[in-house]
Parts: structure tokens; sequence; C-alpha cells
């Protein structure tokens, strides 16, 4: 069963503060367009800045479905089914089980889980029959699975913020080894809610509202970093072997090319360079690049005061003089920082920097930490920059590291978002 | 109260809750031809368990059953002491 075979990314779909839709995304983030909004969340006497999805989705679900559907579900069907469409796929059926859903989450249904909690502890009352078909954390993977009739491995990865980095990295490990023809892979997340703002905020690693505008509230590498801001969204990619794409004639936006998956083995709650480093390193090497290859790496860079630091300690280890001319930047500056969904949704920008030439930038980043020295593309995106080859990385609570790599296809037709509006 | 009454009020739970119209509702329709199954019918139980202000136990549906025959069953457990 073993052969290698290289691995493509022919579908995306997205939910975020920055966008529905992959078009609005570029649009976003190419003018730079803040998505973070001041959030009031019940029962907590307190206000937080958020990355909020500005909508709901009820309205995309029958009254019958929706019991089932907390929203960390609803938003990961509407994103995996836009991703889906986007390849021109709908029913994997005759796939049977070599099509895969490889999911990441954090929290799952945090909001239905809270209501339990609402409704059992101050109404007193019984739980719903749907409660835990909608908390548990494969709900996401389960939903996308039931509808697009993904009858191969259905897996959740919950590495903390490196859950669809996981997820996506062994999807492509399970095309390029041959198991799987064809997989859906992502993150989703709904965590504004009161017990998740207050359990972030007792970490004391939550920004503030800043004071002359909440969308400046997340200012990775900056000197006046005051924190990480959550954000909600799902993002999706769909991934092929390129032969599997180019037998029906599917377009794609790039190779996937490397994935790199290291432990820190430290500490529960605080991250460590060399452990950082290693997943870059093990990337570079499974797409069999040097660091000097890499044109674009968008970093983890939540804004904390002593996770920013460790990261770029990990890029100067781990790309040592190359480190020097890396472009470099963090775009939860815009969007917050999506838990779960956080490595889909930046591996995604990362695309998009690549099929529209530009290097997006880290937003309000006026004056940088020298505890953070890099090549950073502060403040405004570059433009008419080709990208060859580019990385995102993510690191989770716990000490899960990934990093992606993704390269420029040079035989297959290559894909752009439809209508992508560039902003300069 | 009989079998119609509790139909009714299956009937009416099903249409504030899941937004079904009256016109699918008939006695003899399966849950799984209104797209409902038996998670949505518990969910009507305790509807009904809260108005009635009766506690509806150990209640074995058969698979796929009737609107009726959920109203039938749950008119025995009402009508049997605890």
């Amino acid at each position: 069963m073993s052969m290698k075979r290289e691995v493509v990314i022919t579908g995306m779909g997205v939910v975020s503060p920055i966008g529905c839709g992959v078009a609005e995304l570029v649009s976003q983030v190419s003018a730079g367009r803040s998505g973070i909004r001041l959030c009031e969340p019940q029962w907590l006497q307190k206000k937080f800045p958020g990355g909020v999805v500005p909508r709901t989705f009820t309205s995309e679900f029958t009254k019958l479905e929706l019991p089932f559907l907390d929203r960390c579900p609803q938003m990961a069907v509407v994103a995996a089914r836009q991703a889906i469409a986007d390849a021109g796929l709908g029913d994997f059926s005759g796939y049977a089980q070599r099509a895969g859903l490889y999911y990441g989450t954090v929290i799952g249904g945090a909001e239905t889980a809270e209501f339990g909690y609402e409704q059992m502890l101050i109404e007193h009352k019984n739980a719903r029959p749907f409660a835990m078909m909608a908390m548990m954390h494969n709900a996401g993977a389960a939903q996308i699975s039931i509808r697009h009739q993904i009858l191969g491995p259905v897996l959740t990865y919950s590495t903390a913020c490196a859950s669809s980095g996981s997820a996506i990295g062994e999807a492509m490990r399970a095309v390029r080894d041959g198991y799987l023809d064809v997989a859906v892979a992502g993150g989703a997340e709904a965590p504004l809610t009161p017990a998740t703002f207050n359990g972030f905020d007792a970490t004391r690693a939550l920004a503030i509202p800043d004071k002359l505008d909440v969308a400046r509230s997340c200012r990775p590498f900056a000197q006046d970093r005051a924190g990480l801001v959550v954000g909600e969204g799902a993002a999706f990619i769909v991934i092929e072997s390129a032969e599997h794409a180019q037998r029906r004639g599917a377009p794609c936006y790039a190779a996937l090319s490397g994935y790199g998956i290291a432990s820190d083995g430290y500490h529960i709650g605080s991250p460590k360079a060399e452990g950082e480093a290693m997943a870059l390193r093990l990337a570079l090497t499974d797409a069999g690049l040097a660091p000097a290859d890499i044109g674009y790496y968008n970093a983890h860079a939540t804004a904390t005061r002593g996770g920013d630091a460790i990261e770029a300690k990990a890029i100067h280890l781990a790309f040592g003089e190359a480190a020097q001319s890396l472009p470099v930047s963090s775009t939860k500056s815009l969007h917050g920082h999506l838990l779960g969904a956080a490595s889909a949704l930046e591996l995604m920008i990362t695309v998009v920097a690549m099929t529209e030439s530009f290097l997006p930038a880290t937003a309000h980043l006026d004056a940088i930490d020298p505890e953070c020295g890099l090549n950073h593309v502060a403040n405004y995106p570059v433009f008419d920059r080709q990208i060859e080859h580019a990385m995102s990385f993510s690191s989770g609570f716990g000490g899960t590291n990934v990093a992606l790599v993704i390269s420029k296809h040079r035989e297959m037709p290559l894909k752009r978002p439809s209508n992508p509006v560039l902003s300069s | 109260m009989d079998d119609t009454d509790i139909l009714n009020k299956i009937r009416a739970s099903l249409i504030q809750r899941f937004g079904l119209e009256p016109s699918q509702l008939a006695e003899d329709v399966h849950l799984r031809d209104l797209g409902a199954d038996s998670m949505h019918m518990l969910e009507i139980m305790l509807d009904l368990e809260t108005e009635l202000g009766v506690s509806l136990g150990d209640l074995a549906l058969p698979p796929n059953p009737t609107l009726g025959e959920v109203a039938a069953i749950i008119s025995r457990n009402l009508a049997t002491p605890a």
C-alpha cells in the first residue's frame, strides 16, 4: 500500500471573522481589515475583544437538524460544504473507504455545554436529549461525514491550538502514503462563550479591548502587545493525490508539500523554542527544501508576551541565516486566535498569499519588540511578490507543534479563489 | 385524556419545536418519513412530561413508529400507576 504520492489542495472553504468564503478572505487580508469586535459575554462583568463571525448559521439547517448542531459543528458543516463544492465534489460514497475526514477542535460544542450547565444549576431542568451529540468534540467531523458520505477514516484531533494543523498533516500523510485518494481536512471552533472567556481570562493571557479601536486589540510581535484575542470560525481544505486530481481534471491551488510535527515535552502551558524549531526543520526536510526556499512564513504568534518571543527564537534556530530575509507575519492581528480552526485558516491565508502573489501583514505593528526581531511584514501587505514555497506554523498548549509547507505546482493547472478582490 | 388528545399534543410540539407542517402529521405517518428520529420524540416526551406534570418513565418505542403508535404508548404509560 505504501507509495509516496504528491498531495495537492483542490478546494477551500471558510467562515471566519474576516470573511465567509475564500474570495472575501482574500479581500479582507489584502486590505488588512480586522474582524475583531467587542464581546460582552453573559454573566461576566467584563468586555473582551473577540474575532467574531458576524452572522448566524441557523438558516442553513432545518429545525429537525438544529438541535443536534452547536454553533461549532454548524460552522464546520458550512465551511466544509464550501470546500467540497469548490473542489467540484459533493458525495464521496463512490470512494468507499478511500475518502477521509480529518478534523480539529479544542472545545467542541461550548455553547451547548454551557447551556446544559445553566439548565442544570440555575433552572434545575433535565438536559435535552440532543445535548451530548451537539457538544461532543467529533460532532463537526461526524456531521460532515454523514452529509457528504465520507466513509473512510473520520478522525478528530485535539492538540490545542495545533488541532487543525495536525488534522491537515495527518490527512496529507494518509493521501501521500496511498491510503486515501481524497481527504477533507480542517477545523472549527465557537469559543465566544462566557465560560471560555472566563477560563482564558484566568490565564492572564487575554488582551483587553484597545481603548481607541477594539479592532486593534491583537498586536503580535509588537512592543505593546497585550495578549491573545479568541476568535471563532471554521476552515476546511480538500486535498487529493495529484494523480487523482489530474485524472478528474481538477486544478489545484498549491501542493501541500511538507508536514512537521514535534512536541516540547516541557510544560502544559508554556512553549519551548527547541520543540517549535524541530517541527519547522522537519517540515522543511519533509518538503525537501532549504530554509532559504521559504518565501513567506505565517506565524503562530498570538500576541502573548512569552509566546511570540519564543517563536521568534525558534525561527532563528530552524532557519539560521535565512531568518534574516524570511518574510514573517501573524495574521491573528486581523482574525484573532481561532483555536481548533487556527491552523487551517492560517494555512488558507498562506495559500491565497501564494495564489494572489502578496505577503499578508501583521497589522498594528508600529513598534516591533526587539525580542521578536525578524523580517516582519509590518502593517501593510507587500504586493506583487511571487511565492514559490511558504510555511504556516501552529503551536498548542501542551506542547504539540505543527508546521505545514505549501509549494506552487509547476505542472498542474493552477486555481485561484473565485473572483478575488485584491485590495492594494 | 385519550390517545387523540395525546396525539394532538405531539403534533403541536412537532410543529412548534421542529417546524413541521400540520398537513404532514397524519396518525399513520412514520417518524422517518418526517425526517425525525427517536431523539426528536424524546424531546417531545419531555415537553409532555412538563406540560402534564408526569414522569413517563421507561418508554420503549418500536423502530420507526407512527405518530399514532407513539401516542398509544404514551397513553398506556399514563394509565399505569408508577
